[in-house]
């Protein structure tokens, strides 16, 4: 079906089996219960950049009303995906699913040449490459600290490559080692409780590596044998959120197989974002029949680490209670995409000495979003911006999250405003509790 | 045109003002049924920019149209004439908290729980709850006069809003009533809530705030049918307590929220009552104690007590999302919102049963019980044979009963599009016609809001089919 | 103006069924006496004598019990009287319902005892209720005392009948307590001074009346001391009927003839009492807050404690009286400068709240009877014949100019017109829309013309 719009020929209506499906854009009844939820509806106030506003142009193009064309896409591209809207939903929209999806349909038809190249380039190539990850890492750590990051800055010759100086100033801090445990198990202390499979995944282990460790140290604190598959990769959920459903598809298989061949009880992330893809494995499979029941079953075991570790519950670290302010930031995929909220603030109550201070709208976005920063910088700054302005409302010196993107986010937010905060995941906060009590020397960390 | 949106633009940024088609359609529907595209979208930033927006739009002789967060239930926002649609969405800064004086001066776009959240480190809050307060404004509770589950012991909107600062049609500001709690002079204020946005548009809101209660009970009482409720609430009522809050949820409501909210319904019960005493603690604890007896003597099974934050919080959580639950039981609904003396709840529940009967669709009941404020909700499928058509027919139904019951149309939705054809079931055309000259009398024409609240002469089920769409023609849909 | 004849009015009117009274002298106003008094007893008979006035273009002046007919300026054309206390029935009470239907003419003290009998009341409390009709305290518009727990007059309606000028009946509202079918004309005739129209029934939303009332007394060397008592009691939601504070003569006035019991009621705020202490004497304690509580008998217990230990903190002398020595002190205190009918003059000030000591202490030696309603800053202040000050114009020309400073106004109530002084003050924002109203619904001036603000 072809309709004009402004005199241009566009293709109307959804196409492909990964398109957003009928019943579920029918389901939203446009109460308007997601609006004060969305980020990016309060950032602007604009319908367009609602939840809502969304469904309806998702609606209008499944209508034939609209196009996927300009006026209807860059208000999905403006979506964070942090799924706040879901929660807030009482007709129980499956939102998240409906953006990825839509952005989905925009993928092939996305005009311009340096969006497809990065698309190319990340979705494709970067991502489902571990190695190539690690290899690009290298690179950008060898910049940082070889004095050429200086230079370049002190030279400002980015500036004249406009968006560029952005990126580069938005990059995280690689010089913290990377995370090479992929392929060990690490023994529990004690008696076995528990047998967990980690994700090592793609960005957290280069750009987190000393979270990582932590998350080792503090779940063979509490009884678990910890095994780090090696022929683990990304999870895909960036490329789920990207609009790549093959490509994300193809990553999580590699993960199910690699995950359910280990024989773990239970699979941990770190990482909230990939955490929420992970445990919604079925629904991306669930026309694959090779693959749906063993996704049921990987779903089922995915657990976020604040999330299993509330659940044990942890052993109370037995040190010194020393005084720490700290604010939580609440990861949209886990808060609103796994429904987590209370782990993560056990976790920290758990910490002698930790004072939880919480910030207003700790569950609002902070703007980081996956690829969001780097796509939609504006949006992504001005909600950077009022999320480290409530943090420090707080007084608190550490801001607390449980998901890089986020972690990267309020680091960059923070050094923006020249704020002395630290930025930690919650998993930090209890390990370095344990490594103060007297039993366990700071030396025998695991992973080096 | 092009000259009206180059003002626009000047007047509110052009970021601010939205023509292309695909985008006006995000803008053509609000909570309810009705849709209309309007002709332009601008956005004001500022109360100047507001009144601005109105002087543009009233010099090129089309209507403007206020807008809050969209979530009305009577068609309100709905652009009917097309026209300047005006969201007061980013006009969303609380101004100013008077701790002294027990008051807020906010913007219209504020949501309604904002003023609250920021009242509450000063142990105050306003005390209007719509359902929708996580997402509609105080502008648009003060154009609609909303209302909400504690007003049955505190009043609606009219009764917590001191004053406001409008736009009148001519482009210029001006307040009516005030931080003060007696001004000489008609009261504008009071004529003004509840208008439906058709006489000037608001600005900013003074409201007032009460202190936080000290001691708060939150009761589930279940019931094995709707009888025995409803028996219950006038009976706690005849008992001389005025409940914060009495709240009805009948068998299909329970069954929509309960797999949504997981609030623990019992999912066998007839019928709920959500009953809530606050104040100083001893009177709560008497009166939570004297409730639960008058539930049981009217047949309760089971009273649940809750004076625990999170568990009241659960216990409220499935009434308040209990609208867009009930999405979950069909594809389409039509929501009543028909008020009945609160001694006539239980014929009337009878009357709605029987017109469920009548015209084949189920009918969920979930109401503010304590004030006989009835929200039944008639469920349909629109792609199924006439349901659309029979769905309207029994909504006239239940609103005639509700009328012959001695009741009204509207407790808190407003009339707007979807009530106007049975404006004459309640008011004389010398009343309406009473009503029609405060246009005049605010110098208004046709600039605000225009086709809404007066009966516009068309059968009621026609009006219904989408009047806006008709009325637009197909160009409409681009 | 009209040309209407005394004679024609008469006979329009007994044509159209209305009765005509014999005597217009009870009637005047400014020295004015109508042409002709109409006696409706149904609002068809208003309708019908409204018809008829308005034929001739007649100036109507509505009345009730005309204890506020000091209210506003004198009217500027006065031909017919409209009696509407023929029209006392109370039409519907349904008590489970806590509703109730009354027509206009109605006295709130005969409305009162019918709702006392199925333990409710309505919390309206003018002056002189014995005298006061329902439809005559909804056109004053204002609240006594009890406007510090239930607001304005205004809050408590949930519907009305009015009699446009031409006769014309309308409706709006209904017998529920919600309700937002159509437009809000009820809360035009409210304090709308019968210039819009006549109000001829009203329903109401009632309340239960409380099972047991209280009132505190403390007696506080400033009304400062009073005020920053009652500011930390007052946020802690007691269940509060009504906060006043009261200069010297409005409480001599208040109570006397009433015993009023001088111990505090609970131990705690007995314990700063010594009986070996002299006591300070009481002419230097010059204000009096008075404080009235009603609800259950454990909240009462409690909110007096709590007004007792707080005004005590505050150097204050407290007492206190129970049920119906609390009513009848309530009466009293409402009733403030009318206890014997209108005072020769009376202000009412309205100020943010915050400036309501300086606006009752502004008053000045000047004031006989002044009463603060704390939580509202709304002043009450009545002058006796015997006691009016020298030059009232310059007293109220400057009154108004010091409550302007503190972002209030001044309205003047007196049965004589003082020349020189608008008893409304300043028009404020808006008034285009007010002409408006007056216009769309009053097109000949025939209610109560000039006598509302800014000469409407």
């Amino acid at each position: 079906m072809a309709t004009g719009v402004r005199g241009k020929v566009i293709v109307a209506g959804f196409i492909g089996a990964d398109a957003p499906q009928e019943e579920d854009l029918y389901r939203c009844v446009h109460c308007g219960l997601c609006l004060n939820a969305c980020p990016t509806y309060v950032e602007t106030g604009l319908e367009t950049e609602s939840p809502r506003g969304r469904i309806a142009l998702m609606k209008a193009v499944f209508e034939g009303r609209a196009g996927v064309e300009p006026g209807v896409v860059e208000h999905w591209d403006l979506c964070i995906q942090c799924r706040a809207c879901e929660a807030a939903c009482p007709s129980g929209v499956p939102y998240g699913r409906l953006i990825e999806q839509a952005q989905a349909q925009m993928r092939p038809r996305r005009r311009g040449l340096p969006g497809r190249f990065v698309a190319w380039l990340a979705y494709g190539h970067l991502l489902p490459s571990p190695g190539r990850m690690r290899a690009i890492a290298g690179l950008l750590r060898l910049y940082q600290r070889s004095g050429l990051r200086a230079l370049v800055r002190a030279t400002r010759v980015l500036r004249l490559v406009g968006p560029l100086a952005e990126a580069e100033a938005s990059l995280p801090d690689l010089s913290q080692p990377a995370f090479r445990a992929t392929g060990q198990v690490f023994p529990a202390r004690g008696a076995v409780r528990h047998r967990v499979g980690l994700l090592s995944g793609c960005v957290m282990p280069l750009f987190h590596g000393p979270t990582m460790e932590a998350a080792v140290r503090v779940l063979t604190r509490n009884g678990c044998e910890v095994h780090v598959p090696a022929s683990q990769g990304c999870c895909g959920s960036l490329n789920l959120h990207g609009g790549d459903m093959d490509g994300g598809r193809a990553m999580a298989r590699r993960n199910i197989d690699a995950f359910l061949e280990a024989g773990v009880d239970v699979v941990i992330s770190a990482s909230a974002g990939c955490g929420a893809t992970m445990k919604d494995s079925a629904h991306l499979f669930h026309d694959d029949p090779a693959y749906a029941a063993k996704a049921e079953r990987f779903g089922a075991m995915t657990q976020d680490i604040t999330e299993f570790l509330a659940s044990l519950p942890v052993d109370p670290p037995r040190c010194e209670a020393e005084p720490l302010r700290v604010t939580y930031q609440d990861s949209c995929h886990l808060v609103h995409a796994q429904r987590i909220s209370a782990a993560p603030r056990t976790l920290m109550a758990a910490v002698p000495g930790l004072e939880l201070v919480e910030m207003a709208h700790s569950d609002r976005c902070c703007g980081a979003g996956g690829s969001f920063q780097l796509t939609q910088r504006e949006m992504s700054g001005q909600l950077r911006t009022h999320k480290l302005e409530e943090a420090a409302e707080t007084g608190a010196e550490t801001i607390a999250t449980a998901n890089p993107g986020c972690m990267v986010q309020l680091s960059l937010g923070a050094r923006e405003a020249g704020l002395q905060v630290r930025v930690c995941h919650v998993v930090d906060l209890l390990d370095e509790a344990y490594r103060r009590e007297a039993a366990i020397p700071a030396s025998q960390s695991a992973g080096r | 045109m092009d000259a009206l949106v180059r003002e626009l633009q000047r007047a509110v940024g052009s970021r601010y003002v939205l023509t292309r088609p695909q985008e006006l359609l995000v803008y053509e529907y609000d909570g309810a049924v009705e849709r209309a595209l309007p002709g332009v979208v601008a956005v004001p930033g500022s109360a100047a920019q507001a009144a601005q927006v109105v002087g543009i739009a009233r010099r090129h002789g089309v209507p403007v149209v206020p807008r809050g967060a969209g979530t009305g239930l009577s068609g309100g926002a709905i652009p009917v004439y097309g026209g300047v649609l005006m969201p007061m969405t980013r006009l969303n800064r609380v101004l100013e908290i008077d701790v002294a004086e027990r008051m807020a001066i906010v913007e219209p776009g504020v949501v309604n729980i904002d003023i609250s959240k920021a009242a509450e480190p000063y142990g105050l809050r306003y005390a209007p709850d719509p359902s929708s307060q996580k997402a509609c404004t105080i502008g648009g509770n003060v154009a609609e006069n909303a209302g909400g589950p504690h007003c049955l012991a505190y009043g609606v909107t009219t009764n917590h809003v001191m004053g406001m600062e409008i736009v009148l049609a001519d482009g210029s500001l001006a307040w009516v009533g005030g931080r003060r709690h007696e001004l000489p002079g008609y009261d504008l204020r009071g004529v003004l809530i509840g208008s439906e946005g058709t006489l000037a548009v608001t600005t900013k809101v003074a409201v007032r705030l009460q202190p936080l209660p000290e001691a708060v009970t939150t009761m589930l009482a279940i019931f094995q049918d709707e009888d025995d409720a409803s028996n219950a609430v006038s009976a706690i009522v005849g008992a001389g307590i005025v409940p914060a809050a009495i709240e009805m949820m009948d068998r299909l409501t329970i069954q929509a929220v309960e797999p949504a909210i997981h609030a623990g319904y019992p999912p066998d019960a007839g019928a709920v009552l959500l009953v809530e005493v606050e104040g100083l603690s001893e009177p709560v604890a008497e009166e939570s104690e004297e409730v639960q007896q008058v539930c049981y003597r009217n047949g309760a099974t089971e009273v649940r007590v809750a004076a625990d934050p999170t568990l009241r919080e659960r216990l409220w959580a499935g009434r308040k999302t209990a609208l867009g639950a009930l999405g979950r039981l069909a594809p389409n609904y039509y929501l009543l919102d028909g008020v009945v003396p609160r001694t006539k709840i239980l014929e009337a529940l009878r009357r709605i049963r029987e017109i469920s009967g009548e015209y084949a669709l189920p009918i969920a009941n979930v109401f503010h019980a304590g004030d006989g404020n009835l929200h039944p909700c008639i469920l349909f499928d629109e792609r199924v044979g006439d349901q659309l058509r029979r769905s309207k027919e029994a909504g006239a139904a239940v609103l005639r009963t509700c009328i012959d019951l001695g009741g009204a149309l509207s407790g808190e939705h407003g009339v707007g599009l979807e009530k106007q054809e049975y404006m004459d079931l309640c008011f004389s055309d010398a009343d309406l016609d009473a009503m029609a000259r405060l246009n005049p009398a605010f110098g208004a024409g046709d600039t605000f809001n225009p086709g809404k609240v007066f009966p516009t002469g068309a059968s009621c089920v026609e009006l219904l089919q989408h009047p806006a769409i008709a009325r637009l023609g197909a160009d409409a849909f681009v | 103006m009209s040309n209407v004849t005394a004679a024609d009015l008469a006979r329009a009117l007994q044509d159209a069924g209305v009765a005509v009274g014999a005597d217009t002298a009870p009637y005047a106003l400014a020295g004015v006496e109508p042409l002709a008094v109409a006696l409706p007893t149904t609002v068809e008979e208003v309708s019908a004598a409204l018809a008829a006035a308005s034929g001739f273009g007649a100036a109507v002046v509505p009345w009730g019990g005309g204890t506020r007919q000091g209210l506003g300026s004198p009217p500027s054309s006065y031909d017919l009287a409209l009696d509407m206390r023929g029209l006392d029935r109370i039409v519907a009470h349904e008590p489970a319902d806590l509703t109730v239907t009354v027509q206009a003419g109605c006295t709130v003290g005969a409305l009162q005892a019918a709702l006392k009998r199925s333990w409710q009341w309505l919390p309206l409390d003018p002056p002189l209720p014995g005298r006061a009709t329902v439809g005559g305290t909804l056109a004053a518009g204002s609240a006594g005392p009890l406007g510090t727990g239930f607001g304005l007059p205004r809050e408590m309606v949930i519907g009305m009948r009015a009699v446009l000028a031409d006769g014309t009946v309308v409706k709006s509202g209904g017998n529920v307590v919600k309700n937002v079918t159509g437009f809000a004309l009820d809360r035009l005739h409210v304090g709308g001074l019968g210039t819009l129209g006549v109000i001829a029934e009203a329903t109401f939303k009632i309340v239960p009346t409380p099972l047991k009332e209280a009132t505190v007394t403390a007696a506080f060397a400033s009304a400062a001391a009073a005020a920053d008592a009652s500011a930390g009691v007052a946020s802690i939601g007691l269940p509060m009927l009504s906060v006043e504070l009261l200069n010297e003569a409005a409480w001599a006035r208040a109570t006397e003839g009433l015993s009023l019991r001088p111990e505090p009621i609970s131990a705690a705020a007995v314990q700063p009492v010594n009986p070996e202490a002299p006591v300070e004497p009481a002419e230097e304690r010059t204000w009096h807050l008075v404080a009235r509580v009603g609800g259950r008998p454990a909240a009462v217990i409690r909110s007096v404690d709590a007004w007792a230990a707080a005004c005590e903190s505050h150097g204050a002398t407290v007492g206190w009286v129970e049920d119906a020595e609390s009513a009848a002190l309530a009466d009293r205190v409402a009733d403030l400068g009318w206890h014997d009918g209108p005072p020769a003059l009376a202000v009412r000030i309205s100020v943010p709240l915050s400036q309501g000591v300086d606006a009752v202490t502004t008053l000045g030696d000047a004031a006989p009877a002044a009463a603060l309603s704390v939580t509202r800053g709304v002043v009450r202040a009545a002058w006796a014949a015997d006691a009016l000050p020298d030059d009232r114009v310059a007293y109220l020309a400057s009154l108004r100019e010091r409550v302007a400073a503190l972002g209030g106004t001044v309205v003047v109530e007196s049965p004589t017109p003082i020349g020189g002084v608008d008893p409304w003050g300043p028009v404020g924002d808006a008034f285009e829309v007010m002409r408006g109203l007056k216009e769309q619904y009053d097109p000949q001036g025939v209610l109560n013309p000039g006598r509302f603000l800014g000469g409407l």
